[in-house]
């Protein structure tokens, strides 16, 4: 489904965000993408959602290539946006619609599908935000809006749903609610945390990227857990002084 | 000492130009910083242009639709207010292309503690720009009407104006609370 052969990626000017990173999903995975603060997790979810292009090396989506050029191709862009979608770490660079209701039609108008208001009610209600329909999203508290943004995302039924830091915002509640609304969904999940205590409920494969933005482990998410020295070494677990190892837990 | 006497220069430079209206001497001004800028000149005159071309157009045309109905146009007065914008604006980003602001600045602790302030309220709020564009860009399934890009931009907007305010009380509260206007009364 998505092939990713020797990424290396960085900003013009600027040092590597990603240094040859290769890997490969099939459908239905449920991989969490692991690493510290700018190990380029956030890049690396904007290159398979084709808003960033590797400087080196190529992404496959269902054997296309995704370059600047593929996406200018406005069959295949409609196709891919559809298919795959992003939500981004911050809810609030995803809302400008009036509503909630305007937020989650406004992907399904542009597909012009017959069934607009079906799926809108249909995604708020799957996701507990009925009553918030015609509200505006800008005053909704952080997990408002994050149900927002997944009834707009969700509404597409996308194959591919990749989270950038998804439970940042969220209280110890809605963080479990989310856990448990991901773990029903029918579709590919690549979901980047740094939280170690909450990967096991997202998703059963990891990637793991070091701080020097290498892909330092694809595999198992139990046999990365109980690896202490990968997990120092990729800086998501640290040391005292009186050799006692912890977990980071910063949501 | 250097960015100090360069900034001190620019500051008398833009007196001269807001205050001497001969269109020769702005279109002088103009060509003049270009040359000065060397290679860096396409550089600076697309991300000065980009900075003030719609805004120039816009008052150009307002003042073009009100004046010509009554007759009364000036072109020299069209000349002159788009020549001193362009360059004031070259003259801006030449300058700070130049010269280390802060080191210009380091004379005055509260000016320092300002520029850095807005200087990091900038990177932040670019950064939500720029991702709220990729936002837009990634549900964007086709081509998007007047209407869409309209409230994305409003959108975009009141988020960015509400966000600054919230950061500045914020920022005002931290700083109180480290007993900065204590010591800068």
């Amino acid at each position: 489904m998505i092939t990713v052969e020797h990424v290396s990626f960085a900003f013009p000017d600027g040092p590597p965000v990603l240094r040859d990173v290769s890997l490969r999903v099939r459908d239905h995975d449920r991989i969490v993408l692991l690493g510290t603060n700018g190990s380029g997790k956030s890049t690396l979810l904007k290159i398979l959602n084709g808003l960033l292009y590797p400087t080196e090396g190529t992404y496959r989506y269902r054997d296309q290539v995704i370059t600047a050029h593929t996406l200018r191709d406005a069959a295949f862009a409609r196709r891919f946006r559809r298919q795959v979608v992003y939500l981004f770490q911050s809810p609030d660079a995803m809302l400008f619609n009036p509503t909630v209701g305007d937020e989650i039609a406004f992907g399904v108008r542009q597909l012009g599908l017959a069934d607009i208001d079906d799926r809108v009610h249909g995604w708020a209600e799957r996701l507990g935000i009925e009553h918030l329909l015609s509200r505006p999203p800008f005053h909704l508290s952080g997990g408002e809006k994050q149900k927002v943004c997944l009834a707009a995302l969700l509404s597409l039924e996308p194959s591919v749903l990749l989270l950038d830091e998804p439970t940042a915002q969220l209280d110890p509640r809605s963080t479990g609610w989310l856990v448990d609304f991901l773990g029903d969904l029918e579709v590919t999940t690549i979901v980047s945390t740094h939280n170690l205590s909450l990967a096991a409920e997202l998703g059963e494969r990891t990637w793991i990227l070091s701080e020097d933005h290498r892909l330092i482990f694809d595999g198992e998410l139990g046999e990365a857990l109980k690896d202490r020295d990968l997990l120092l070494q990729a800086n998501l677990m640290h040391a005292h002084r009186h050799r006692h190892y912890h977990i980071h837990d910063w949501d | 000492m250097r960015d100090r006497i360069f900034l001190g220069l620019y500051l008398l430079w833009v007196v001269l130009l807001t205050s001497i209206h001969d269109v020769r001497f702005l279109g002088t001004a103009v060509v003049a910083v270009l040359l000065l800028s060397g290679r860096r000149a396409p550089g600076l005159l697309r991300r000065a242009l980009g900075t003030f071309l719609w805004f120039n157009l816009a008052v150009t045309l307002a003042y073009l639709l009100s004046t010509l109905v009554r007759g009364n146009t000036s072109w020299s007065f069209v000349a002159l207010i788009n020549l001193r914008v362009a360059a004031l604006t070259f003259s801006a980003f030449w300058i700070t292309s130049r010269i280390n602001i802060l080191s210009a600045l380091s004379f005055s602790p509260t000016l320092v503690y300002l520029l850095t302030i807005a200087y990091s309220q900038i990177i932040t709020l670019r950064r939500v720009l720029l991702n709220s564009r990729e936002a837009l860009r990634s549900r964007t399934l086709g081509p998007l009407g007047f209407g869409d890009l309209y409230r994305h931009r409003a959108g975009v907007g009141a988020f960015l104006f509400g966000r600054g305010l919230r950061d500045a009380t914020e920022i005002t509260q931290a700083m109180r609370s480290r007993g900065f206007f204590d010591d800068h009364r």
